[in-house]
Formats: C-alpha cells, sequence, structure tokens
C-alpha cells in the first residue's frame, strides 16, 4: 500500500534536509566560499538520490533492512540491522540534543533544556503513534508556513541593508578547503541522512515518484542552502560566519527595519523546530520499523514510548556542552557513522543485489514501475 | 410511510365503526384534541390543531355530503389522499394532520390530507447574517425548507430521502443530494450512518449530528449546521449531501473540513476583489483570535527583549500598577470575556442595556483603575474577542476559544516555544481527524490542486468551482 503522495514525500524530504541547517547554516567551516561547498554538494547529493533510487528499484517491495539479510545472509544481516537501530536511535537524540542546546541559548534561558527536550519528544512520540501517512500530511501542512517564513527572512535582510557582497572575496580562495568539506561532511549531512527513507521504502511511492521527490527536494535544498549561505557571509562576513555556533540564526539576528522589526529569532525557531519535528519523527519511526521487524512484532507502537524515552536519556547525557557536541557532529558522525553506512554500505548492497537480479532476472519483473 | 410494518402490526377492523373509534380512542388515551364526527354513515377522524378546521369543513364534510359515500374518495388518484388497513400507520397518519374516513365493513379507511401544522413563518436567519445576498433562514417545518431548496436549484437532479427517526417523536428527517455531482460512496456512507441512529426523541438537528458525524466528541466540528438555505444549496451544487430534520431549522451538510469554517458564503456575493480583501482580513484576524493572547504572555514573561525598545517601555510602564503575573491577567480577562458573551446569550433583550454597561465601565475602566489588570491586556483581550467574532461558523469558535485558553498555559509555561509545540499537537491530531471519509485538512494535506486554487483566494464565478462538468467532483479528497 503507498500511503504517500509524491508531493508528501518531496515535503518530507525538504523539510528533513533543512533539519538543522536552518539555524547551524551550510558549511560554516569553509568561510566565505560556504555557498560554492553548498552548490557542489547539491551537485554531489544528486548522485546520492540516484544511488538510493536505484537501491530502491532493484527491489522495490522490500526495505532496506531486509535489503541487508538478503545482501549478507541471516546473521551478518541481523547484525547490521541492529547496527542501523543504533544509528538511527543515536541520530534521533543527537538531533533533539540540538534543539535542547539551541532553546536553551536562543528561547528558554533559564529553563531546563532537559524539559524542552521531553516535551518535544512526547510530541515526536504522538507523530509516531500517527504513523507515516499523517507525518506525510503534517509535513505538507507546514510547508506554506517553511516558504512563507523564508520569503519573510530573506525580504528582511534585504532591506535591513546590512548586507555587503565583497564580503564574499575572494571567490574560491582555497579548492582544497572546498574539496574536504564537500566531502565527506556537507554530502553526509543532510543529504546521505535522507537514506533513512529507505527503511519506508515499500510503504512510502513508487520507485519513479521517489526519484523525482527526492531529486526536486534536494534541488529545493541546496538552493535554500546556497541563497542561506550567499545571505549570512555578505551580512556576517567570512570571520564571524564561520566561527558562530547559529550562523544563520546570528545573521537573521541582525534584521533591522526601521528600529521596529529587530528581533526575529522566534521565528527562525520556530522554523527549527518545524523541520527538526520532521527529521527526529522520522529517525524516532524508523528505529521502532527496524525494532518491529527484528524482534517480528506485530505493531511498532508498542515500542514507541521506551524508544522515546532512550532518544531523550542519550540526547541527555551525550554530550556535556554545545562545543563538543558540535565538534563531535563535524569531526565524528560524518567519517564514522554516515560515510560508512549510510553511502558506502549503500553502493555495495546496489552491487550485490543489481548482480543477485541479473542472476535470477527477478529485478526486471520487480522494476516495472507501479504508476504514481 | 412506514409500509414494511403492515406484514406485522395490527389489521384495522371496520366492520363495527363503534369499536374502531373506541380502538383509537383508547390507542391515544382519550384526549379532548381527537376529534371524531359522523358524516351519514362515514366516520371522520383528527385531531384539532394539525388540520385545517375550515379546509376539513369544506373539502371534506361537505364534499361527503353530498356524494353518495366515500366512494368519491376512494377513487382519487391523489398523493394527498391513501388506503390503509394498518392500524398503526393510521394511528401515525393521524398525527401527520389527515383526517380519516373510515366506511363501514370496509377493509381500509381513507386517509385525506388537510395537515396545517403550527409553524413559524420564514424570517432572515439569526446565526449567519449577510449584507448582500439572500436573506431567508430555515424555518422548523421540514417541508418548508424542501421547497426553500428546491426553488433556488429547480431541478429534477435533487433529490430527496425520507426517514422517520426517534422511537417516540418519530421526527422526519430527509436526506438531499444532487444527483450526478454528490459521490455515490459519500451518499452511501451517509446512508448508512443514518440508518444507524437510535433515538427515542430527536428535538434538534444536533442529536442526529452527534450521531453520525466522525468523533463526536471531538473539539473540531465535522459536521457542519447551518440556517441558510442558500449555503446549504451551495454545497449541494459542490457534491456535498444534506440532511434536514423536521423541528430543527438548522440543516446538517457533509463533509465538512477545516477549511470551510473559515469561508463565509457572502464571499461569493460580494464583488470579487472587495470578497478575496475580507478573506484576507478575516485570515489575519481569526489567526489572532488565537494567537494574539498567548503571544503576549509569551513576550512579557519570556521574550520581552522582541519588542521595540519604545513598546517595551510603555507596556513595562503600564504593567508596572499590576500585581498579577501576565498569565493571571490573562485569565480573569478571558473568563470575563467568556462570561459576558454567555450572558448576553442568555439574557433577556430588556437586560442588554446593563450588560454594555457592566461590560465597558466596570470591566473595561474599573478594572484598570483599580490596578487588578493593565491596559495592554484589555486591548488583547479585545481584539482578541472581536477577533473570534469574524469566523463565520459558529462551531467552530468553540474550537479556537477552547484552543486559545490551552495556549494560554502553553505560553505561561514556556513561551514561543511552548505555543509552538501546542500548534504542532494540535496540526498532528488535525491530520487524523476525517469527515466522511475526507482528510480534514484536505484540500492542503493532502493536498488536491484542483480544490487548493479555489481555497485562498475566491475566484470570478466564470473560473469558479461550480460548473456542469460533472466528472470534476466524482473525488472529495
Amino acid at each position: 500500500m503507498k500511503a504517500l503522495s509524491t508531493w508528501q514525500i518531496y515535503s518530507l524530504m525538504l523539510l528533513f534536509q533543512m533539519g538543522t541547517n536552518v539555524v547551524f547554516g551550510f558549511a560554516g567551516t569553509a568561510k566565505q566560499d560556504a555557498w560554492i561547498v553548498a552548490f557542489l554538494s547539491t551537485l554531489g547529493a544528486f548522485l546520492l538520490q540516484w544511488l538510493y533510487y536505484k537501491l530502491y528499484a532493484t527491489r522495490p517491495g522490500e526495505n532496506w533492512t531486509s535489503l541487508l539479510k538478503l545482501s549478507f545472509g541471516r546473521y551478518l544481516g541481523t547484525f547490521l540491522h541492529t547496527v542501523y537501530i543504533v544509528v538511527f536511535l543515536y541520530l534521533a537524540a543527537r538531533n533533539l540534543r540540538d534543539l535542547g542546546e539551541v532553546t536553551k541559548v536562543q528561547l528558554l534561558f533559564n529553563t531546563p533544556p532537559i524539559v524542552d527536550m521531553m516535551i518535544f519528544q512526547l510530541l515526536v512520540a504522538y507523530i509516531c503513534y500517527a504513523g507515516i501517512q499523517r507525518m506525510g500530511r503534517l509535513a505538507e501542512l507546514n510547508m506554506p508556513i517553511i516558504f512563507l517564513f523564508i520569503v519573510l527572512q530573506i525580504i528582511l535582510i534585504s532591506f535591513s541593508g546590512i548586507m555587503d557582497f565583497s564580503r564574499l572575496m575572494p571567490v574560491a580562495e582555497n579548492w582544497n578547503l572546498i574539496a574536504t568539506t564537500v566531502f565527506p561532511f556537507s554530502i553526509s549531512v543532510p543529504y546521505s541522512e535522507t537514506f533513512v527513507f529507505s527503511m519506508f521504502g515499500a510503504l512510502t511511492v513508487a520507485p519513479r515518484a521517489y526519484k523525482k521527490a527526492a531529486m526536486l527536494s534536494v534541488a529545493s535544498a541546496g538552493l535554500i542552502f546556497t541563497i542561506w549561505d550567499i545571505l549570512s557571509v555578505s551580512t556576517l562576513g567570512s570571520t564571524i560566519f564561520s566561527r558562530s555556533f547559529f550562523p544563520l540564526m546570528t545573521t537573521f539576528q541582525m534584521i533591522n527595519i526601521a528600529d521596529f522589526i529587530t528581533n526575529i529569532d522566534p521565528v527562525i525557531v520556530t522554523n527549527y523546530m518545524i523541520t527538526l519535528m520532521i527529521k527526529i519523527a522520522v529517525y524516532a519511526l524508523a528505529t521502532c520499523a527496524g525494532i518491529a521487524r527484528l524482534c517480528k512484532l506485530d505493531s511498532y507502537k508498542s515500542i514507541i514510548m521506551p524508544v522515546s524515552l532512550l532518544v531523550i536519556v542519550l540526547a541527555y547525557f551525550m554530550t556535556d556542552n554545545l562545543s563538543s557536541h558540535l565538534f563531535v557532529a563535524i569531526n565524528w558522525t560524518g567519517w564514522l557513522i554516515l560515510l560508512p553506512l549510510f553511502i558506502v554500505l549503500p553502493a555495495i548492497v546496489l552491487v550485490i543485489m543489481t548482480v543477485k537480479n541479473r542472476r535470477t532476472g527477478e529485478g526486471r519483473k520487480l522494476h516495472e514501475p507501479t504508476t504514481n | 410511510m412506514n409500509q414494511q410494518q403492515t406484514d406485522t402490526s395490527k389489521r384495522l377492523n371496520l366492520v363495527n365503526l363503534n369499536r374502531f373509534r373506541e380502538e383509537i380512542s383508547h390507542a391515544f388515551g382519550r384526549p379532548p384534541d381527537l376529534i371524531f364526527r359522523k358524516v351519514k354513515e362515514l366516520l371522520i377522524v383528527y385531531i384539532a390543531g394539525l388540520v385545517d378546521q375550515a379546509r376539513v369543513e369544506k373539502e371534506i364534510i361537505v364534499a361527503l355530503e353530498s356524494a353518495d359515500a366515500g366512494g368519491s374518495y376512494t377513487d382519487m388518484d391523489s398523493p394527498h389522499v391513501q388506503k390503509t388497513d394498518d392500524f398503526d400507520l393510521a394511528l401515525q397518519l393521524l398525527l401527520s394532520g389527515m383526517v380519516l374516513i373510515a366506511e363501514p365493513n370496509q377493509s381500509y379507511v381513507i386517509a385525506a390530507d388537510a395537515a396545517s401544522m403550527p409553524h413559524r413563518s420564514i424570517t432572515t436567519s439569526e446565526t449567519e447574517n449577510v449584507i448582500h445576498g439572500p436573506r431567508e433562514g430555515f424555518t422548523e417545518l421540514l417541508v418548508t425548507n424542501v421547497a426553500l431548496l428546491r426553488r433556488i436549484l429547480s431541478s429534477p437532479k435533487l433529490r430527496v430521502h425520507d426517514s422517520c427517526k426517534g422511537t417516540y417523536s418519530g421526527t422526519k428527517i430527509a436526506l438531499l443530494y444532487l444527483e450526478g455531482l454528490a459521490p455515490a460512496a459519500l451518499i452511501s456512507n451517509m446512508q448508512k450512518r443514518l440508518e444507524s441512529v437510535q433515538l427515542d426523541g430527536v428535538i434538534d438537528s444536533n442529536y442526529i449530528s452527534e450521531q453520525i458525524r466522525d468523533r463526536p466528541r471531538s473539539l473540531f466540528p465535522t459536521l457542519q449546521s447551518t440556517e441558510r438555505p442558500d449555503v446549504v444549496a451551495d454545497a449541494l451544487l459542490k457534491g456535498r449531501v444534506v440532511v434536514l430534520v423536521n423541528n430543527s431549522p438548522f440543516a446538517l451538510v457533509a463533509p465538512f473540513l477545516f477549511w470551510n469554517a473559515f469561508q463565509s458564503i457572502e464571499d461569493h456575493f460580494l464583488l470579487y476583489s472587495s470578497a478575496n480583501f475580507l478573506r484576507i482580513i478575516r485570515a489575519i484576524f481569526i489567526i489572532m483570535a488565537l494567537f494574539l493572547p498567548s503571544l503576549y504572555v509569551a513576550i512579557t514573561t519570556f521574550h520581552i527583549e522582541m519588542l521595540p525598545m519604545e513598546l517595551m517601555l510603555s507596556i513595562a510602564a503600564s504593567r508596572e500598577r499590576t500585581p498579577f503575573p501576565a498569565i493571571v491577567e490573562a485569565l480573569i480577562m478571558e473568563s470575563i470575556f467568556e462570561a459576558l458573551r454567555e450572558a448576553v446569550v442568555r439574557m433577556p433583550q430588556r437586560l442588554s442595556q446593563t450588560a454594555s454597561v457592566l461590560g465597558a465601565l466596570v470591566i473595561g475602566q474599573a478594572i484598570v483603575q483599580a490596578g487588578i489588570v493593565s491596559i495592554p491586556m484589555i486591548i488583547v483581550v479585545s481584539i482578541t474577542g472581536i477577533a473570534s467574532l469574524m469566523i463565520p461558523r459558529y462551531e467552530m469558535t468553540f474550537a479556537v476559544r477552547i484552543l486559545r485558553m490551552l495556549l494560554l498555559f502553553m505560553a505561561a509555561t514556556l513561551g514561543f516555544y511552548g505555543i509552538a509545540v501546542g500548534i504542532f499537537f494540535t496540526q498532528v491530531y488535525l491530520t487524523g481527524l476525517r469527515s466522511f471519509g475526507v482528510p480534514y485538512l484536505s484540500p492542503i494535506a493532502p493536498l488536491v490542486w484542483k480544490h487548493f486554487q479555489h481555497f485562498f483566494i475566491r475566484k470570478p464565478t466564470a473560473q469558479s468551482e461550480v460548473t456542469t462538468d460533472h466528472k470534476r467532483k466524482k473525488d472529495w479528497s
């Protein structure tokens, strides 16, 4: 049963990819050339999405965990299945912690972040109970809001008269830096993260529609990131941009229209909450679905609460402070988790499945596009 | 009427008319308004007040006296005259304003229609006012209401299905739709739900509404009730189905979607551009009706730095004198406003002067001077009050008012974060609602492009949704 429409999966993927970048900006380490990184990463992301699409198209009826079992046999497959569950759980917790940190720094200075995180995880649990179809509706319901906010942000910052495009100079100063930022970090976060949608493959849309939605969402996200980076660097200058924890947040805090519209952080944080709501919910649902399949449960709903509790605990004890949290994100998660598990392994599985399909001739039959 | 009962229930016995008279009299408990008259050898029975006395005299009694026997009536081929041999049906017919004519040694009685039910004449609708456009509202009489609709939609495609609900009230209800426009699935869904209704009495259409709508306990209405024939006709043209209930001037329209609550029928009666202007104003103020008090509380409690310096100072200065936190102020004012609203509805007309004096002077002026509530809060609550009166559908105002209160608490504990989370919870809840199979948030979630186009902006009537192209109405979601 296909529970989602193309537009819904597009909305889900776009909001998912925007995720934390709404406040963290994109590729801050590349200084004034961040926008080039954003642009190049988008091109790379197209390749990546093509890989995911091919993988999905080899066996449209299967999801990622069952593909693992098909490719690597029962024991190794089950082991990898477990690894993915842990990784999804970890990533859900990471994003929740991001939210806790941003809320503490930008919005609720005196409330302990654990309270914010618990309330948000409760919301996520509710979304998981609602299921993937309602999650899709939630995403498309929030699309107009996000669209409105982004347009508002761009217009307001442009009219504040503080942008100076000369701050983008020198363009492409250090190709080495650009290359190392594009790969692996910028491609892995957020683009490779969309691999989590392969956990619901059979539920979402037909492969063709998936390709369309994924490619369009990558294009939209890439466009938004590039514009944001240009705005941000030309407002803040490359030094503050690369040094700030929340470059985009800092950028939009500079908005000043006639001394009246001066402080629109709540708008940005609301924006951020929408994208993170989708992101954490997708990860949490993927975790629940993974556990349910591993333990052969009838319904994933019974494990939502335990998983949510784990996410909160993990998010709370993950790091001591924001700096180390971001350090792990930039230096470790990309190399250790996203690159091997979300890029390399899918590529290996694609090769294995293609060979298997060739041998059995099964692929052609399954490849028939189910129209959507 | 209930023709299928004939097999199981008691047959009439007309061998002895006196016995027949006794049986009927007994069934009703010998009431004073049950009238028996003898014309020649015939027995005439009717209930005073439900029939037009003059018509009974002129059309029935005089006719019968001049004719040879009841035969002249028996031969008449008219919907106003029917024969029955079923005792219960005969009682039912009496109650619906028919005159029974019993002839000795026949197996049936003749029921002739001379009904003149007591009723209110057609007046303007009280709950949904418009400046332009038709003014009539429905009345309590089902026949009149159906006639009003037939006058607007003079088409044989307008289908009316009758049924009776309520063990004791025997209330007539009618299901209406336009053949070819309303999806078949919707009609059968509605019919199925109507059949399952079990009630002792149906006093108002809400009795039916609560039994047939999706999620009857939800805060959000999933069935529209309206007093205006033009609204109903418009809904019928858009392929919806309508249930009319006798004794209630409120028609039920299904499916009812979230966004319908914010569109007024008057949008179609005004100039295209002014209608869209009004829609924008309405959208802004309805959003304010929902958010303004909680935004105010959140800003003054958590995010005071959001305001420009001068505004911040003037708000801080006026809050200086009040001893309560903003949330308490907000709750005091909100509850007083809700109380005023409720009191004005219940109060006799002559006392309305008192209410406005109390409201304006005591609650507006004195409460500020006494230092209980600050002036900005009064302004916020007043704007909210006006804004919540702008919601075109009365049922939805409750959802907005209750949601506003909940958001107020969220804002007082977690500021903007709380408001956002509260709204997200509401969103997730709304994504799961359906009205007669149609997702409640359609056409935005799920996106249905052809309906979406007509949803923010009212297009000129030439491009409007109402067309004779039947295929376009097939699917709703």
